[in-house]
């Protein structure tokens, strides 16, 4: 406990840190006086994204180029594809359906392993982090085969596990990356079989009240549905859940399982992201979901 | 209510858009099943029984000479084969007897006679079976003077197809001129028995009219005629002798008077006597005249003998007539003078005169006897022959009935003598070859078009159902609108798959070398099978032949591409020179022949070609 404590301490005073060197805009951008930007200048031009590092982290990121973050992270590798805009289409619906700012931590999910949650996670945090007043978390919680670090070409030495386990502090856990407003929480070096107990402890959902306070939105990658009831413990923590579904893959009673599972387990499930699916047809232009995100 | 209401468009092009998108997705399945299966259904192709057909025409032709010869008979003649022509061509007999002539038949086992054993009979029996459906007459053209004929023989053997088709009409042919014959010849022996029984029957009613008219003359209608002419002309004379006789009595008893006064007896009568032509001696030249008209008639016009009663009679009756005419004087005295007063002609003295009138009134009663005499005659004949009047009658009637039926008999018997006539001198039904059945190499049956259309029909079908199984199978989900409907979830977002370099490299592979590769290995496999399969049944022979050589193509190939050094050793030099010569002269490799020329010795099946055989052939006797 003690432990846990100083690293309470610790994050609170980088939160103080970061307010003062100005990366963190406040929540409420007019109480921090941030006079509103026009539309053209609420997003990052690609080409112009800049890497910002603080002090406290610089000597724990990967100085990796452009080049070492991995070709389907679409956002950085081809920001001017039509996969890009795609993800950016998810952008505008989820900023859109979320006038009220409550749904800021989401989570991304699936129901097998290998349907494109991660990248697609990965994606929506580049994607949001092009929002120009908007500070965005991609936080692994796959604490078995977290990924997110390697798709960005990084190798750090802290995550969730560290900090869950008191190993390491939010701070020390928490690293910026290539991309502007986008900092990453990933998984951490020790993989845990038992990371749904790690889960269940009060250390997460402080965690998560932290990097809530401390992110406008705070995207949480986890493991597929059927892998690891990982999700389950998550889901209570967040404030919505995609489901990601590949296309011509995953078996529909697999996923209809998992959805049945985690509406049952009340977690508040958004909306489907369907991958690899094939825009030619008319039948695959998805009706986009009317009002507000379901509470 | 418009039916195209109902189809609802909007549906019906999300349906079809579905379809479509089925389609796209898996083309690789549909192609590979469609292949495999079309091929594997045109590889089946070939184990389908073959059905040849073996066709010859022949033409039948009237006779136009001997129809305006023999007239409507000869044209029922024709008529009557026409109407049999179908049991005629392919009835059991004649077809045994056909199946007999063809190579497979002179196979079967026979006894020291050359007939059929018991085995022998068996398969042909067996075999008659199989052919009875399969064979097909047809007449092309029809008309009365002329048939031109089909028969058609389909079975799966094609040697036995053509035999059978050309020993059928070689069959037909001897058959018909033979039943025909025979049908003539039994039709001539009928109604010639006919005419013997009727001929001996009519020769005795014949005999017997003569009978009766020769004992009863009273009976024939001329006898009774003339006996009732004869009779009213002796009655006539009878009534004038009565009255010359009369006359002849009171010139007597004047006579005698007269010779009683002795001076009228010495001195002769002075008083001339007034004579006059005898009018009985004229009216008896008129008679004897007729009578001698009457023979005439009956011996020219109705051909009578003088034996025949009727010319008896008539003779008869001239000889009595002749000898009246003779014993009357040629002159008489006038009626009105009297005889009494008439003096004596001349000279005569009474007792003359008298003597005279005694002669004369003998003369007239013994003529007078003799024609009451044949009065009475002429009334006993009236009377016998009113006995055996109906007997004549009926004898009479029924020697007509027969005379014509004798003269029907007669009218069917001289056409026919001129049917058999003309048949004997190769004229009468005539049979003209119009195509001969040849050798057989395409089969008409399957079709090679509707082969291909089932067989690609069955590679569609089963393209088809492979999709429809492949998306049955398949549980994930393919479209938005499906996950939507299944978990009740909006569609936020639909992403397209990032394609990393290596699946990038993979699908490139994939679609520039294993797909093109499947393909062209799926195509060529299609397009073997098919070609097979349309072969076999458009181009027999060359199928056999390659079945026989599938590498001979290869070889073609590489003997015409090798350098002609380094072809066979086993050829001479001289040879191979020769050989050389010929190939650069034709510009053909050495075992290739044109097509078109047929084998040499055999038919793919085997059937020497049969010399000789050209259209225009007939089998006239």
């Amino acid at each position: 406990m003690g432990r846990i404590a100083d690293a309470m301490r610790k994050a609170q005073a980088e939160r103080v840190e970061v307010q003062r060197l100005g990366n963190a805009a406040s929540i409420d951008p007019e109480v921090a006086g941030v006079e509103p930007l026009a539309p053209d200048d609420m997003v990052t031009p690609p080409g112009m994204r800049a890497t910002t590092l603080t002090a406290a982290t610089e000597s724990t990121v990967a100085q990796t180029p452009h080049g070492g973050v991995d070709r389907s992270i679409v956002g950085i590798s081809d920001p001017t594809s039509a996969l890009a805009e795609q993800y950016r289409g998810l952008r505008t619906w989820l900023l859109r359906h979320n006038t009220t700012n409550e749904h800021r931590s989401i989570i991304i999910t699936s129901a097998m392993p290998g349907e494109g949650k991660s990248v697609t996670a990965l994606n929506l945090a580049v994607s949001l982090a092009e929002v120009k007043h908007l500070n965005i978390l991609m936080l692994d919680a796959d604490l078995r085969r977290g990924r997110i670090a390697r798709l960005l070409g990084m190798q750090p030495d802290a995550g969730v596990a560290e900090v869950l386990s008191g190993e390491a502090t939010l701070s020390e856990a928490i690293h910026p990356t290539s991309i502007r407003n986008l900092s990453l929480l990933p998984a951490g070096c020790r993989t845990h079989a038992s990371a749904a107990e790690l889960f269940s402890t009060r250390t997460t959902a402080a965690l998560f009240d932290e990097v809530r306070e401390r992110y406008h939105y705070v995207i949480v990658d986890t493991p597929a549905v059927q892998s690891a009831a990982d999700v389950g413990v998550i889901g209570g923590l967040c404030s919505g859940l995609l489901m990601v579904i590949r296309m011509g893959r995953t078996p529909e009673p697999v996923v209809k399982q998992s959805v049945r599972w985690l509406q049952s387990n009340n977690l508040n499930v958004l909306g489907c992201v369907l991958t690899a699916a094939d825009r030619r047809g008319r039948q695959t232009l998805h009706p986009f979901a009317t009002g507000g995100l379901p509470r | 209510m418009n039916p195209l209401d109902e189809l609802n468009p909007p549906e019906l092009r999300n349906t079809l858009t579905e379809a479509w998108r089925v389609v796209r997705q898996r083309r690789g399945w549909f192609v590979a099943s469609f292949c495999l299966l079309a091929s594997a259904a045109f590889v089946g192709s070939l184990w389908i029984p073959r059905k040849y057909t073996g066709s010859t025409l022949f033409e039948r032709r009237n006779d136009l000479v001997l129809q305006s010869v023999i007239g409507a008979t000869w044209d029922k003649t024709f008529e009557t084969q026409r109407r049999s022509l179908t049991f005629d061509l392919t009835g059991p007999a004649s077809l045994a007897e056909s199946l007999e002539r063809t190579s497979i038949g002179r196979a079967w086992p026979r006894d020291e006679n050359g007939v059929l054993a018991a085995a022998g009979t068996a398969a042909r029996d067996m075999l008659q079976n199989r052919l009875a459906d399969g064979i097909e007459v047809k007449m092309i053209e029809s008309t009365p003077q002329r048939d031109v004929v089909e028969v058609r023989v389909s079975d799966s053997d094609a040697q036995l197809a053509s035999e059978l088709a050309a020993s059928l009409r070689e069959s037909y042919v001897e058959r018909s001129r033979k039943k025909l014959r025979l049908f003539l010849q039994e039709s001539l022996d009928y109604f010639n028995r006919e005419y013997g029984h009727g001929d001996d029957q009519v020769r005795r009613n014949e005999r017997r009219v003569s009978e009766l008219e020769r004992d009863y003359p009273g009976l024939s209608a001329e006898f009774a005629s003339r006996a009732t002419s004869e009779g009213n002309q002796l009655t006539t004379e009878r009534a004038d002798l009565r009255r010359k006789l009369l006359e002849l009595r009171a010139t007597e008893h004047a006579t005698m008077q007269l010779a009683a006064n002795p001076a009228w007896s010495a001195a002769p009568a002075s008083a001339p006597v007034v004579l006059r032509d005898n009018p009985r001696r004229t009216e008896l030249a008129t008679e004897i005249e007729r009578v001698e008209r009457m023979m005439t008639d009956e011996r020219v016009l109705r051909g009578k003998t003088d034996e025949h009663p009727t010319l008896v009679a008539l003779r008869g009756k001239l000889s009595r007539l002749q000898h009246d005419y003779r014993s009357e004087p040629e002159r008489v005295p006038a009626a009105s003078i009297p005889v009494a007063r008439a003096a004596p002609p001349g000279p005569l003295t009474p007792a003359e005169m008298l003597a005279t009138t005694q002669r004369q009134i003998q003369e007239s009663e013994t003529r007078l006897a003799a024609i009451q005499h044949r009065l009475d005659e002429l009334e006993m004949i009236r009377t016998a022959a009113l006995e055996k009047r109906p007997e004549y009658a009926a004898l009479n009637e029924a020697l007509r009935r027969q005379q014509a039926e004798m003269a029907a008999l007669q009218t069917r018997i001289d056409p026919i003598r001129r049917i058999l006539t003309a048949q004997g001198q190769d004229r009468g039904v005539q049979f003209v070859s119009i195509r001969e059945p040849g050798s057989i190499a395409r089969p008409t049956s399957p079709d090679a078009r509707a082969i291909l259309v089932a067989c690609l029909a069955i590679g569609l079908a089963g393209g088809a159902a492979t999709l429809v199984l492949m998306e049955f199978a398949d549980r994930s989900f393919r479209t938005a609108a499906q996950v939507t409907r299944s978990l009740a979830l909006p569609v936020i977002e639909t992403i397209e798959e990032i394609v990393s370099p290596a699946m990038r490299r993979a699908r490139l592979a994939r679609r520039f070398v294993f797909a093109p590769v499947t393909t062209l290995f799926l195509l060529c496999t299609l397009t073997l099978s098919g070609a097979a399969a349309y072969m076999s049944l458009e181009a027999g022979d060359r199928y056999q032949q390659w079945k026989r050589d599938p590498l001979r193509p290869q070889r073609l190939f590489q003997r015409a591409t090798m350098p002609l050094a380094v072809q066979s050793d086993e050829i001479a030099p001289t040879e191979q020179v020769d050989r050389q010569n010929e190939h650069a002269r034709t510009g053909l490799a050495e075992d290739t022949r044109p097509t078109h020329q047929p084998a040499t010795a055999q038919t793919q099946f085997g059937l020497a070609h049969r010399p000789g055989e050209e259209a225009g052939q007939t089998w006239d006797e």
